[in-house]
């Protein structure tokens, strides 16, 4: 009020943008408050018990901010992005054990390898609307699977694939302590963040969002259909191979179902469904609050001897939101607060 | 100049023909007229003009280049904007955004900024609801969205498919006296329509019942037409 009162008094009148002004420098400054705070982290009291259940949050957020370029922002409800982890996970793991090649080299490989798949499935499910192209890249995380297993000499079949341990060693890309971690993790979910902000405001995402809302009307308004989902599925699969390195080496171990299995194909999608599909906050948000709520009550699950409990908070988080605010935390509970910020 | 020629065009779905053998020709700078009832293949016709719905025989020649096989954006690019029936903006999209998708800098004789201002001056209504999701609109203004969407294509045919449909009558006036407007100013319109009250606004036209061809001419050939008469007039 306090404010108004002056801007009348000038007789001028309040530009209408000047309180989402306030809201965007607000929304900054949270996130400045919310780095700073994670990034200080091994300098408070916490154990790495803390820091790596917050390296596992931004793993988890990363991946799922690299799933919300595709399904959120281009609405292409992938189910197969565990594809694009299981090839950055086991490349990465599968140079460095066999050919001794670090993992700073073959995360680049994962990257380019799962390019190429995306291309080659892209070409075979892009043209399919809705429901048949979910159900075709389930099919495709299925038959991963099945052939991770087989290739044993490569990767360790259904045992799965352990990286081989080097200590604290900078060319391996490994640390006993997870505080090495949560710097990696924490600049990934930065960049990851701002890559999100980049195409929401680029043509390109201009063009990913007009494909979701309606293919039909986009093609009538001169995009190039196919292509944009395409480039969208690219950028997201790269994006995942990347975070998928990362996800090798602070986890030291891959398998078939925890790369290509159906639960991992879901939880990549629960930051965004559950933070707000299509919005550079969401996955973050939702990616926290749920690794929060996982951690709390399997912790307390563990102190009543029941485990397995975050499974169930996930579907139960996933019902609430599916019910009660689809457009996920980002566009219901925060609407109000960043009404007008860049969300 | 002819800016498009159809000749002998039918579309097809499956064994069932939507349109069978129809031709005619746009000059520039006219609004030609598809009247005809629910059926009569009006809106097949666009939907293969602009690649949507591909023709199975016949040609469709823009500016004397064939366009058959074009995919919609290609058509789209080759300044042929298709407003579809039922409007369908973009409904997640702010009103300004919905503008800028159809922006092609490469197309476009000015910057995206210019291009607004046009869009507006047109509809004042869409520069008052800029940053309004297009989804919130009424449906008088996303007819507006949707064919401000298509003037930001700068198109040399702008087609639209019954722009009057589920307006009200002072709605679908105001809709009519803007793309006189937008004739006005130079571009060449296809208009599809079951209401003949469009008739006002036509140099040309057909009129089509079951796929055929069952009439063509000028405005006052069709308005005195036995066919408009019956079907619309009632006398």
């Amino acid at each position: 009020m306090e404010a108004a009162l002056p801007e009348s008094a000038r007789g001028g009148v309040a530009k209408p943008s000047s309180e989402a002004d306030a809201r965007r420098r607000r929304a900054f400054i949270y996130g400045l408050i919310a780095f700073l705070l994670v990034a200080s982290l091994p300098f408070l009291p916490v154990n790495n018990y803390i820091i790596a259940a917050v390296v596992r949050a931004l793993i988890f957020i990363s991946l799922g901010q690299a799933w919300n370029v595709v399904a959120g922002i281009g609405g292409l409800l992938s189910l197969g992005h565990g594809v694009f982890l299981g090839i950055g996970c086991y490349t990465t793991g599968i140079l460095f054990n066999q050919y001794g090649i670090p993992p700073w080299l073959g995360v680049w490989v994962g990257a380019v390898l799962s390019l190429l798949v995306a291309l080659v499935m892209g070409s075979m499910t892009l043209r399919m609307r809705g429901v048949f192209f979910a159900l075709a890249t389930v099919a495709a995380s299925l038959a991963m699977v099945q052939i991770s297993r087989h290739f044993v000499d490569l990767t360790g079949g259904a045992d799965g694939l352990a990286l081989k341990f080097f200590g604290n060693s900078w060319w391996a890309a490994q640390s006993r302590t997870p505080a090495p971690f949560l710097y990696a993790s924490l600049a990934f979910v930065t960049l990851y963040y701002w890559i999100t902000r980049w195409i929401l405001n680029s043509k390109l995402g201009l063009e990913m969002q007009a494909v979701r809302d309606d293919e039909v009307a986009a093609a009538a308004a001169g995009v190039a259909v196919f292509r944009t989902k395409m480039l969208g599925l690219l950028v997201s699969a790269a994006m995942t191979a990347l975070a998928a390195g990362l996800y090798m080496q602070f986890y030291m171990a891959i398998d078939p179902e925890a790369a290509f299995g159906l639960s991992q194909a879901i939880q990549l999608q629960l930051p965004a469904l559950i933070g707000g599909l299509g919005t550079a906050w969401g996955p973050i948000i939702g990616g926290a609050v749920m690794i929060f709520l996982s951690e709390v009550t399997n912790w307390g699950g563990t102190k009543i001897g029941v485990s397995g409990v975050d499974i169930l908070v996930y579907g139960l988080m996933l019902l609430v939101v599916v019910l009660y605010a689809p457009k996920g935390i980002v566009g219901s509970v925060l609407r109000n607060a960043m009404k007008g910020a860049d969300r | 100049m002819t800016l498009l020629a159809i000749d002998k065009l039918s579309v097809a779905y499956g064994d069932l023909f939507a349109v069978r053998e129809v031709s005619f020709s746009i000059d520039e700078g006219i609004v030609f007229v598809l009247l005809g009832a629910n059926g009569a293949g009006k809106t097949s016709i666009l939907r293969s003009i602009s690649g949507l719905t591909p023709a199975r025989s016949g040609s469709v020649m823009a500016e004397g280049k064939s366009i058959v096989g074009f995919s919609p954006h290609e058509v789209a690019r080759a300044g042929i904007s298709h407003v579809p029936e039922g409007r369908r903006i973009f409904p997640n999209l702010t009103v300004e955004d919905n503008l800028i998708v159809s922006f092609i800098p490469a197309r476009a004789p000015m910057p995206a900024a210019q291009a607004l201002a046009a869009v507006y001056a047109l509809f004042p209504r869409l520069a008052e609801r800029r940053k309004q999701a297009g989804g919130t609109l009424s449906g008088g203004e996303q007819q507006m969205l949707a064919i401000g969407r298509a003037m930001m294509n700068f198109p040399k045919l702008l087609m639209l498919d019954e722009p009057s449909l589920g307006l009200s009558p002072v709605l679908a006036d105001l809709v009519f006296e803007r793309l006189a407007e937008i004739k006005r100013q130079g571009t060449t319109i296809l208009l599809v329509e079951q209401n003949a009250t469009c008739l006002e606004l036509a140099t040309r036209g057909v009129i089509l019942a079951n796929g055929h061809v069952v009439l063509a001419g000028d405005r006052h050939a069709l308005q005195d037409s036995d066919f408009v008469r019956r079907a619309y007039l009632g006398v």
